[in-house]
């Protein structure tokens, strides 16, 4: 059964203004699209739970993950999400295969923990990679075992920040492939944050533009890109 | 050559040091976070031993754990014994040198992990603690291992505080330090340069094993 996201958050932005934004996050790939400093990130992070907002509502489903005004705030390592962020932040001090590891329920026995954290780099196409240090590995390969990290976990949620922004073309289509790959079979939601017009377009179905703290459009990607409205979103 | 001063300095030391280890490291995780209240002050505090006078920290020894202290009694009903003037004393004197230099160095470590592999931990499942244990504490590693050894070096040759605190007592308190000090005031030079030579080669050998551990951390 596919669950869906809603996120009501107001929060203070570094640039002057405030965040004000209320969100429906439907199953499949949702854009966060938006020139720099519109809040897509601190919106990004209060859903994870890794910011906390002034005041709103971020429910999972039927779980409440955030209410400001009940006194709710489940901890982030308790919010069964995935988080890959721009510089991916692979532990250095882990191989790959550890990595993946990592973020695995802990309650499974650790020949199972690793089975499938080989597996899940099997499926991203870097089991080569297994006992390889980040720093040795590609920027293509990070990327894979990064998303084999944030897979392995199970989550019912999937936040990507800016994390294909600074690959080429075709490494972005491919890993965009994955996530969609994924996302469709476990039919949950996943928000994709771009400032990147190519990669808005390589990777959502739909979208959530966003200005100075508000959401200024939703709808369907090809639609709100047309005419090009966030030119200056591009790099 | 009589090696027990030397010995005895060793035993204290690696007892002092690996308590400083513990604490220092507790201490620098604690230094790091930015909304600890009172955070300068607690620094001030922790660091003061590497500029007072050796004699004012050991007066603030005997005061807080002489044999009149409430502390200093409470010991000596639980275990006989006193803790001043005795190789109890001594160590506590080391580990006061030693602690500074865990702390700085750990704080300086843990500041220096990138936050962003923390949140990573935690955004897969990693409790704060679990998150500490095997990520912070092993990126700050190299860093917490470098002030552990400087730590050694300084409690190894801790004299004016081990005077003060623990007396000069051969056998019991009586460390390298205070054995070189002693036979060079009795004219016996040729007892004091064994003892002189090693030391000197230790406190050379640890810093140069520091300045490469954090030479290769730099470069990680």
């Amino acid at each position: 059964m596919s669950a869906e996201l809603k996120a009501t958050l107001s929060a203070a932005l570094p640039g002057g203004f405030d965040l004000e934004v209320s969100l429906e996050v439907p199953s499949g790939i949702t854009v966060l699209f938006g020139p720099s400093g519109a809040g897509k990130s601190t919106t990004l992070r209060a859903i994870a739970g890794l910011e906390r907002p002034a005041r709103g509502v971020v429910t999972m489903g039927e779980t409440t993950w955030f209410d400001g005004a009940r006194g709710i705030d489940i901890p982030v390592h308790q919010r069964a999400l995935a988080y890959v962020f721009q510089s991916l932040a692979l532990f250095p001090h882990l191989s790959a295969q550890d990595n993946v590891e990592y973020g695995i329920d802990r309650r499974l026995p650790q020949a199972e923990r690793r089975k499938l954290a080989l597996d899940f780099l099997t499926r991203m196409r870097v089991a080569h990679v297994a006992d390889r240090r980040p720093r040795t590995l590609s920027g293509g390969e990070a990327q894979r075992v990064a998303l084999a990290r944030a897979f392995a976990r199970g989550p019912k949620l999937v936040l990507l920040d800016e994390a294909f922004s600074a690959m080429d073309r075709e490494l972005r289509r491919e890993l965009g492939e994955e996530v969609r790959r994924y996302v469709d079979d476990a039919k949950i939601p996943a928000i994709v944050v771009t400032h990147h017009r190519m990669e808005a377009h390589a990777l959502g179905d739909r979208m959530i533009m966003m200005r100075a703290g508000r959401v200024e459009a939703v709808g369907a990607v090809a639609e709100l890109l047309k005419d090009g409205p966030h030119r200056e979103g591009e790099r | 050559m009589d090696y027990l001063p030397l010995l005895l300095s060793f035993r204290i030391a690696i007892v002092a040091t690996l308590l400083a280890a513990v604490l220092g490291t507790l201490l620098g995780a604690l230094l790091r976070s930015p909304r600890l209240f009172g955070r300068d002050l607690l620094d001030a505090l922790i660091t003061a031993p590497i500029v007072l006078p050796p004699t004012v920290l050991g007066y603030y020894v005997l005061v807080a754990l002489g044999r009149s202290s409430r502390i200093g009694q409470a010991y000596e009903a639980l275990t006989g014994s006193s803790i001043v003037f005795t190789t109890t004393g001594a160590t506590i004197a080391a580990f006061i040198g030693a602690l500074p230099m865990v702390v700085k160095s750990a704080r300086a470590a843990f500041e220096g992990v990138d936050r962003v592999y923390v949140e990573a931990a935690r955004t897969l499942g990693a409790s704060p603690l679990r998150a500490f244990v095997t990520v912070e504490l092993p990126l700050a590693a190299r860093g917490i291992i470098a002030g552990t050894m400087l730590g050694f070096a300084r409690s190894l040759g801790d004299f004016g505080v081990t005077l003060m605190v623990a007396g000069d007592i051969p056998g019991e308190t009586q460390t390298a330090a205070l054995a070189i000090y002693d036979a060079i005031q009795a004219g016996r030079e040729r007892d004091a340069l064994g003892m002189i030579l090693i030391l000197s080669a230790v406190a050379i050998g640890l810093l140069y094993a520091v300045t490469k551990l954090t030479r290769s951390s730099g470069e990680r």
